[in-house]
């Protein structure tokens, strides 16, 4: 929409510009050979080529204009002259009347709403998209999984085999004999090894009293057996009897002590007769397997 | 029971007598505390200086300086401070104007038994120096080296709390203490007489029961106690556990343990397990003393890591299992 302003035609929308807008002013002037474009003032306006002109005889003329200020505010546009000419002579100058505008800034007003500098790109994420992608990975984790549970089957499988074949467990003091009469058989004494033989005694014993009454006696010094025989109150047998063996045990395998053969082959009695005077009846058995 | 063996251990009851008057004396001033006296005597009788490590006033210093007292050995006692210089420990070159030389200013380092206490508050550089000391034996002062004075102990302290301000001792540092000790409250009825005492105007005093030269002689001897190549390997067995813990029936530690006990881990279980023989009157050393130094040898020596921090696992907890899982022999 063009409004008229003294002889000038200015744009509707000039009130309401944006930093670099360009603005058309149309003028109305006489019949006229040349325009010459008076400016007062400071113009935020930058005056372009003449874009369009009519031929000498017409009377309408337009100039483009652009928003020079790229600062925003409210500015007024000074009075803005043409002088026509005709065969060189001037004739009467025509004036706009002085203009306020507003220049907006360009930028979105960002204070108040944050948003994305870039607008969302779109990206639908779609099932065959991905296995188009990558199908060859979604094979090679299929092939993976199935050998796992092959794997795991085939374990399972063997684990079973092998709880089968296992016999039972021996019983503690049944377990104690039998390595006894393997450490007689071994002969130790006879051919000179009273230090291994006095060491195996000791293990087993040890083993046997973890086994019957369910404490870590083969990792425990004789000291702390002692103290742990007391601390359980267990019979008077083990301190009485079994202690002063490992004591002397403990002299052989540390302190380079010589038994007699007499004396190897007693603590393997004393060893056996310990070991049938504690073992669990069926009683205590029973009670322990009820508690 | 072999006749060397036997030999030596008749030696070691009389010499042994030596360790009770020293512990009697020393019993007069130091209420409890039986262990911490054990401890130092070990350290004293096999040449490995001792740490203690304690809440403040649990008789830390105290037992140190009877302990000293009850020796007729020179004794120095340097307050570690923050602005504690290494001059100010091992001694410095002093600049004579009257006949233009220096002249060798001995540090309180050159003494028998050194007093380090709380050896956490001062910098790296003045720890570096003692440690130093501790390790070589020996001090240098300009173009000089001096060997310290023998017998040579270092008895440290520190204080677990008010870490604020203080320098804590590398890994490597503690390393060389043979052993660290933790200091624990007294028993009521030990607190009860320590009351008693202190709160006394004419207060116990200790006077030398033992020299220098009888310590010298105990060391020699507890160098010579018999040491069985199963008790060799059950050190082995201890030590390699806390490397490789999974090796040892005790996979559960492995994600808890940052770094095992170092060879001289091995070496001091070795050397402790003989003094500690030596206190029981024995020429021989038997499981028990591997198990009574065991913690105090390997609570410093072997590194946990953030997993066991988290859960809350010290390394007291990993040598109690260590303990736990490896066969005595």
């Amino acid at each position: 929409m063009m409004m008229a302003l003294n002889g000038l035609v200015v744009s509707s929308l000039f009130a309401q510009l944006q930093v670099g807008d360009p603005v058309s002013i149309d003028v109305t002037l006489p019949a006229c050979d040349s325009v010459a474009v008076v400016e007062t003032g400071d113009l935020p306006l930058r005056v372009l080529p003449l874009t369009q002109a009519n031929s000498r005889s017409a009377t309408r003329r337009a100039f483009t204009f652009e928003v020079a200020l790229y600062d925003t505010g409210s500015y007024v546009i000074p009075s803005l002259g043409v002088v026509p000419f005709r065969n060189g002579i001037p004739l009467d100058t025509v004036w706009s009347g002085s203009r306020p505008v507003e220049i907006n800034s360009t930028l979105d007003d960002t204070t108040t709403t944050p948003r994305p500098i870039k607008p969302y790109a779109e990206h639908p994420l779609r099932f065959a998209d991905l296995l188009r992608e990558y199908w060859l990975w979604l094979v090679g984790v299929i092939a993976l999984a199935a050998l796992v549970f092959a794997w795991r089957k085939w374990m399972r499988r063997a684990k079973s085999g092998v709880a089968i074949a296992a016999p039972p467990p021996l019983p503690p003091a049944d377990l104690a004999v039998r390595e006894l009469i393997a450490l007689r058989d071994k002969r130790y004494p006879e051919r000179g090894l009273l230090k291994e033989h006095y060491s195996e005694f000791s293990e087993v014993m040890r083993r046997y009293v973890e086994g019957r009454y369910e404490f870590p006696a083969l990792e425990m010094t004789t000291y702390e057996l002692a103290t742990e025989f007391r601390r359980q109150e267990l019979p008077a047998c083990w301190r009485e009897v079994l202690l002063p063996i490992l004591r002397e045990s403990d002299l052989v395998k540390f302190a380079k002590e010589i038994p007699t053969l007499g004396s190897c082959a007693a603590i393997l009695e004393t060893g056996f007769a310990l070991i049938e005077q504690t073992k669990p009846t069926q009683d205590t058995a029973e009670a322990s397997k009820a508690a | 029971m072999d006749a060397d063996i036997r030999e030596l251990t008749l030696r070691i009851e009389r010499e042994a007598e030596i360790a009770d008057r020293i512990l009697t004396e020393a019993g007069k001033v130091v209420v409890g505390q039986k262990y911490m006296l054990e401890r130092l005597l070990i350290g004293l009788f096999s040449n490995g200086h001792v740490l203690l490590e304690g809440v403040p006033g649990l008789a830390k210093t105290l037992t140190i300086k009877t302990l000293a007292a009850t020796v007729s050995a020179q004794f120095q006692r340097i307050q570690f401070t923050p602005d504690l210089l290494p001059a100010d420990l091992v001694g410095t070159l002093v600049y004579n104007q009257k006949d233009g030389n220096f002249t060798t200013k001995k540090g309180p380092v050159f003494a028998n038994f050194v007093l380090a206490d709380e050896i956490n508050r001062a910098p790296a550089k003045v720890q570096s120096a003692l440690l130093e000391a501790m390790q070589e034996q020996q001090v240098t002062l300009g173009e000089k080296t001096y060997p310290l004075p023998q017998p040579f102990l270092v008895l440290a302290t520190q204080n677990p709390i008010e870490q604020e301000g203080t320098y804590p001792l590398p890994e490597a540092q503690v390393d060389r203490f043979m052993l660290k000790v933790k200091v624990d409250y007294p028993r009521r009825e030990e607190e009860a007489r320590i009351m008693r005492t202190f709160s006394r105007v004419d207060q116990p005093k200790v006077s030398a029961v033992a020299t220098a030269d009888e310590l010298l002689r105990i060391r020699a001897m507890v160098e010579t106690i018999y040491v069985d190549p199963k008790i060799e390997e059950y050190v082995l067995d201890l030590v390699f556990a806390s490397r490789q813990p999974e090796q040892h029936k005790l996979p559960e530690l492995k994600p808890l343990i940052q770094y095992g006990a170092s060879p001289r881990a091995s070496i001091f279980l070795i050397k402790a397990a003989r003094a500690h023989a030596f206190l029981r009157h024995r020429g021989y050393v038997v499981p028990e003393d591997i198990r009574a130094i065991g913690m105090d040898v390997l609570r410093h020596r072997i590194g946990i890591t953030y997993e066991a921090e988290a859960e809350e696992v010290s390394t007291e907890t990993i040598v109690e299992k260590i303990f736990g899982a490896v066969e005595v022999p």
